[in-house]
Order: structure tokens, then C-alpha cells, then sequence
């Protein structure tokens, strides 16, 4: 088998909070493949975040390692991590994070701005959000765009480098279910037709259903980790009946699907 | 990231609010405007009475008496009463001192005088006919004192144009009498305006011959009851000859006062460029002073915006997560931050520049008490505001610089 894409080996990460010590992961073992598409789920304070940020090389594991296509990242500086997120790292946020006096291709833009490249920035912008179906808001701001809108321009942002790794942190949480939807298939859509390795965090299980994969996390640790092989295709369950066929009895999974908020 | 890219995106941070960047600049503007003002009075002061000064001539020199000493310890210059009238003759005379054109020996006495129910204060200069001729004085009305005067020691006063206004309007006074120390001396002639400076304004005195001055209106004589001089202003035959005009002087007051080959002299002689070095130290201290006083407005200045790029980087602290999210680097932050502030400090820096010089054009020849201003404003007074001002852009933006580079970007990106 060749190099993994991630391959965490026993992370830790600990907060220190006054006197008390928080262990957000406890010796977390993780090992994902390149083309992978997987979803983290977890119940709160699980250490699907904090699991997120180190392989967003945003932070680096208190003890343990955390070899990204091979290199070990745990003890880089913080000017390469600040590297690698721009070269090879996309993120996704729940609350999208574009900057509000930004249009949406200049925001976009931004991870290139960064970036070695200065020319064909603007086209390189342009052309990620076509890919996300958003060519036609280029040139409007955050606030005169719809949440699902916002977040496509966040996925564009993403993928604008040609990341091998995009990392959504509950991507469809502040959405309604036919928003989701359509964030969930251009998330599979660059999973499927580009290649890109894909992680989210989830609570919703037909979001999680999406992926191929389904990481389940519990006091800073995975505990369970399944392979969907065959099953449910989206929008096959529509999002306002439980799933029964999900891997409901995953610890801590909320067994009820939300409905549109 | 790019420099420029950096530059745009500074400069549209500082648009996104313009009232807070108006008002943040608005304290670099007084700041450097008032630097720049304030040196240019100093300055406008230091030339005029350069200018005043080198007006009278490049080939002046002035003899003065030494300092007196008492139990060892030297008094002021020119506490000694040792020239006198005669030295002033005999430094003219070509046979000795064939540098020298001529000599205007000279006394000074601060008094009152009082005409037709009026007085003012005034020094009344002891001079011969020819120091008019030496300082380059001339005549509105009236005529010179005349060596008959001197003789005589006649009760006659030439008045500055100040002092001849101040006492008799803007008619011709000659004739008149004016009152000085009870005496009544009569009007001759009035001197044509010259000005003031920051250092006593020559239209304020009045002249008077030497010998009534001195047996009229102050009194201490010599052993020998000769007149004593408190100046004597020598014209060298000309620029090149100051220095052999000083040795010449030099060596006959030391027959002349019997002085010992290695006693040290009774006095003083100094040449025009002299007294101009010397003003303008003390000139150049006033003019640096004034400038400090206007720097502190400047360094509050720098404060303020300190104050505001704190304020700016607590603001933005999502949005310095979300660059430090997709690639930014700490010191692309740090660079952000600081030409925000140097860019706030610039601009004000150059706006100060242009309201400064407004201002100093504007008060150039304005009056103000009995002192007419006058602002030269220099390219080296500008300079420094402006690398000042982008100093304390530098200086005071880095703390908050820093601040924001150091933020943890997952901390960043949490905050609401």
C-alpha cells in the first residue's frame, strides 16, 4: 500500500485551562488514504475539532505524530505549517469565516495572495468558483449572498490552490436541509470527479452517510471506524425521516436526523 | 505575500473606517503641524536676526572691555571700565591701525523719556557722528550729531522711528524737546525704521552725543577722567582685513593700557561673525525648543494611533484567523498591521506637512504684540517631520503589530 495521505499515531493534545488540564485527543490513531472521502462524528467536547485542527496542520499535537503524505508535521515551525495549510490544505468552516468587505472572488482569492502565485490569480478564482456554481455571484459580498452561497464561496476558497486535502468542520450546520444537500454533492463531486481527499465532521447521519467512510470519536480517541461499502447513495434518504439504516448504534451518535431549521 | 498586495490591503483596512482613520490622523496632522510651524517661526527668528546682524556689515568688529576681577573671580565681559574715548581715537588713527576705516565708540543708559505728557522706556545709546556711518543707520528727518555736539556736549537727541511715533505721532518732532533723567534735550533728527527682532528692536533707542551721555545721564569716570566706552564698533577697511585690523587693535590698546607682555588683556575684541555664531546658538537651543514642545503633540499623536490599531487588531481578530487559516505567515500579519499604522502616520505625517506650511505662510509677516513674524520654512524642518512622523507609525504600530502575528489562529478563528 503506498504512503497514507494522514496517518496520526497515538495524538494527544492537551489544554491547560487555570489548574485544570483538558485532554481534548487521547491517543488518537488515524489513518487515511488518499481519495478517501470520511466523516469524524462524535458527541461534543468528543475532539473531533481539536482532531480537525492538527490535521489542518493549525496545531500540532501536544505528544504523538502526525505524518502527513509522510512527513511528520508534528514538530514543524510555524512558518511551514503556515506553508503547508496554503499548499496542500483546504478548510472549510461550519460559520463559512469569508471576509465580510471582500466580493466572493476576492475572497477566494485569498489563499493566493499567500501563496508564490501572483499571476492568474484572478482566473484560477474565477474558475474554482464556476466549479462550486457560483461564477455568477463573483463579484458580490458575503452579506448579499444566501448561507449555502457563503459556504460555496468557503469550499471555493478551498479548493482555489488544488488542495490534496479539503477539511470541513461541520460544513452544512448553519444550513437548511436543501442547502446541505447541494454542499454535501459538490463535496462529493471533488471527492468523486478531482480526487481530493475529503474529512468533515458531522452531526447529521445523512450527511455523514455521503462520505465512504465514517470515523466515530469518543473522549479524545476513535472508537469506531466503518467502511460503507454499499449502502445508502445520496439524496437516496430524504433529510427529514430518521435513518434507519444508519450506523445508529455508533457511541454517542444522535440517532435522529435534524430536520430543516 | 506581496508588497503591494500588502499595500492594498492596508489601505483598504484603514478605509473600511474612515472617521476613526480621519480622527487618528487628525493627531499626527496637528502633531507635524505644529512641528512644522512652530520651526519655522524659530527659524524665521534665527535668520532675521542674522540677516539684521550681517546687514550692518561683514567688516565690523567690536572692541569691549574685559571682565573685571574680584578676589579671583572674573565678572561678565565687559564689566571693566576700561576703554575710553581716546582708545576710540586712537584705534581710528591709520598711523597704528592701518586695517581699521573708522571707530564708533559707544555707551548705553536705560531710561525714560517723556514728551508732551507721554513716555516711554528706552535706551539711550552715547555714540559720536560716526556711528551712524558704522551700523548703517540713515535719516527720516532732521540731521546727524555732529562732532561740534560731541564736543560740546550738547543736550540733542536723535530718536529711533519707534520712539519718535510713540511720542510724537507721525509728524516731524525735530525741534521739539524730549525729557531724559529731568534734562530737556532737544529733537535733531529721527532715524528711518529698521525693525525689531527677537532680540530688542533698534527703532525702541534714541542717541544722544557720547559726552552728554556720559557726564549728563550716567556718571563714573576714569582715574584719569577720561570718558569710558562700553563699545567701541570698529569698521576694518574692509572683509579681508579683519584679522590683521584685530591684531593691529590688539596690540596698540596693550601699549595704550600698559599692559605686561604676559598679562592677559583688558579687553575683548570680536568680529561680526563672531556675535552671529554666537546668536545663533542660542537661537538654535529656542528653535529646538520649540520644535520638543510641538514633538510631544506629535508623540500623542503616535499614541492615539497606537490606541486605534490595538482597537483595530481586537476587531479583526477573526479575520487575522481566517489569513492564518489559508497560508498567512506571522510576519504577513506583522507587515499588515504595521504599514497600517505607518500608513496612518505617513498620511498624516503629509497632510501635517501641507497644513504646517499653510500656516506658517499665513503667520509670515503677521503682527503679534509688538513682534512681526516672520516663518522660513525649510526643506530639512520637513524632512525630519516626515521621518518622524513614519518613525512613530513604526514604533508605536508594533506592539499591536505584534499582537496580532502572535494570536493562535484556532483561537482566532473561535472569536466572536
Amino acid at each position: 500500500m503506498s504512503t497514507p495521505l494522514i496517518k496520526l499515531e497515538n495524538a494527544t493534545r492537551l489544554y491547560r485551562m487555570g489548574d485544570t488540564e483538558v485532554r481534548a485527543l487521547d491517543g488518537a490513531d488515524l489513518t487515511v488514504q488518499e481519495g478517501e472521502m470520511t466523516a469524524i462524528m462524535g458527541p461534543s467536547g468528543s475532539g473531533k475539532s481539536s482532531m480537525m485542527n492538527i490535521l489542518a496542520c493549525l496545531d500540532r499535537p501536544t505528544s504523538g505524530r502526525y505524518l502527513l503524505n509522510g512527513e511528520d508535521v508534528s514538530s514543524l515551525s510555524d512558518d511551514r505549517l503556515a506553508e503547508i495549510r496554503n499548499l496542500y490544505v483546504g478548510f472549510v468552516f461550519q460559520s463559512y469565516n469569508l471576509l465580510p468587505r471582500l466580493r466572493a472572488v476576492e475572497n477566494v482569492e485569498l489563499p493566493m495572495v499567500y501563496g508564490r502565485d501572483t499571476r492568474q490569480r484572478r482566473a484560477a478564482a474565477l474558475a474554482a468558483l464556476d466549479r462550486v456554481g457560483l461564477a455568477h455571484r463573483a463579484n458580490h459580498r458575503p452579506a448579499e449572498l444566501s448561507g449555502g452561497e457563503q459556504q460555496r464561496v468557503g469550499i471555493a476558497r478551498a479548493l482555489v490552490k488544488k488542495p490534496r486535502l479539503i477539511l470541513a468542520d461541520e460544513p452544512t450546520g448553519n444550513l437548511d436541509s436543501r442547502s446541505s444537500e447541494a454542499i454535501i454533492a459538490t463535496l462529493q463531486s471533488l471527492n468523486r470527479d478531482d480526487g481530493i481527499t475529503i474529512m468533515l465532521v458531522t452531526h447529521e447521519l445523512d450527511v455523514a452517510a455521503a462520505a465512504k467512510r465514517i470515523v466515530a470519536m469518543r473522549d479524545g480517541r476513535v472508537v469506531n471506524d466503518e467502511r460503507i461499502t454499499q449502502r445508502i447513495v445520496r439524496p437516496v434518504v430524504p433529510a427529514s425521516q430518521p435513518l434507519a439504516a444508519s450506523p445508529a448504534s455508533l457511541p454517542g451518535l444522535r440517532s435522529q436526523v435534524e430536520g430543516a431549521q | 505575500m506581496s508588497p503591494l498586495m500588502t499595500f492594498g490591503t492596508a489601505l483598504s483596512s484603514i478605509g473600511l473606517n474612515k472617521l476613526r482613520a480621519g480622527l487618528t490622523l487628525l493627531g499626527v496632522v496637528i502633531g507635524v503641524s505644529s512641528v512644522i510651524a512652530l520651526m519655522s517661526i524659530g527659524r524665521g527668528a534665527q535668520q532675521q536676526v542674522t540677516e539684521r546682524i550681517q546687514g550692518l556689515g561683514t567688516d565690523l568688529l567690536f572692541v569691549r572691555p574685559g571682565a573685571t576681577q574680584q578676589g579671583g573671580i572674573f565678572q561678565a565681559l565687559g564689566s571693566a571700565a576700561t576703554l575710553t574715548l581716546s582708545d576710540a581715537a586712537a584705534l581710528a588713527d591709520p598711523v597704528y591701525t592701518p586695517s581699521v576705516l573708522r571707530t564708533a565708540p559707544q555707551t548705553q543708559v536705560g531710561l525714560q523719556a517723556a514728551a508732551q505728557g507721554k513716555n516711554a522706556f528706552t535706551q539711550a545709546l552715547g555714540v559720536t557722528t560716526e556711528y551712524m556711518e558704522v551700523r548703517n543707520l540713515k535719516l527720516k528727518y532732521g540731521r546727524n550729531i555732529s562732532p561740534a555736539d560731541v564736543q560740546n556736549r550738547k543736550e540733542f537727541v536723535v530718536l529711533g522711528s519707534r520712539i519718535s511715533e510713540t511720542l510724537f505721532g507721525v509728524r516731524d518732532p525735530v525741534g521739539e524737546s524730549v525729557r531724559l533723567r529731568g534734562r530737556k534735550f532737544m529733537v535733531i533728527g529721527v532715524l528711518q525704521s529698521r525693525g525689531g527682532t527677537a532680540f530688542g528692536n533698534e527703532d525702541d533707542q534714541v542717541l544722544v552725543p557720547i559726552t552728554t551721555a556720559y557726564y549728563r545721564l550716567s556718571g563714573s569716570r576714569t582715574s584719569q577722567g577720561d570718558v569710558t566706552v562700553q563699545t567701541i564698533n570698529v569698521q576694518a577697511a574692509s572683509g579681508a582685513s579683519l584679522d590683521s585690523a584685530t591684531a593691529e587693535i590688539s596690540i596698540l590698546l596693550r601699549v595704550r593700557h600698559r599692559i605686561e607682555p604676559d598679562a592677559a588683556d583688558d579687553f575683548t575684541v570680536t568680529s561680526q561673525q563672531e556675535t552671529v555664531a554666537t546668536l545663533n546658538e542660542t537661537t538654535n537651543t529656542f528653535v529646538v525648543f520649540l520644535g520638543s514642545i510641538a514633538g510631544i503633540s506629535l508623540l500623542v499623536g503616535g499614541i492615539g494611533i497606537m490606541n486605534i490599531m490595538l482597537v483595530s487588531v481586537t476587531e479583526r481578530t477573526r479575520e487575522i484567523g481566517i489569513r492564518r487559516a489559508v497560508g498567512a505567515k506571522r510576519r504577513d500579519v506583522l507587515s499588515q498591521f504595521l504599514l497600517e499604522a505607518t500608513l496612518l502616520s505617513v498620511g498624516g505625517g503629509l497632510l501635517g506637512l501641507a497644513s504646517g506650511w499653510g500656516l506658517s505662510v499665513l503667520i509670515n509677516g503677521k503682527n503679534l504684540g509688538n513682534q512681526t513674524f516672520r516663518t522660513t520654512i525649510s526643506g530639512d524642518v520637513m524632512a525630519l517631520a516626515l521621518i518622524v512622523s513614519a518613525a512613530i507609525g513604526l514604533f508605536f504600530g508594533i506592539y499591536p503589530a505584534l499582537r496580532a502575528s502572535r494570536m493562535d489562529p484556532i483561537v482566532a478563528l473561535r472569536h466572536e
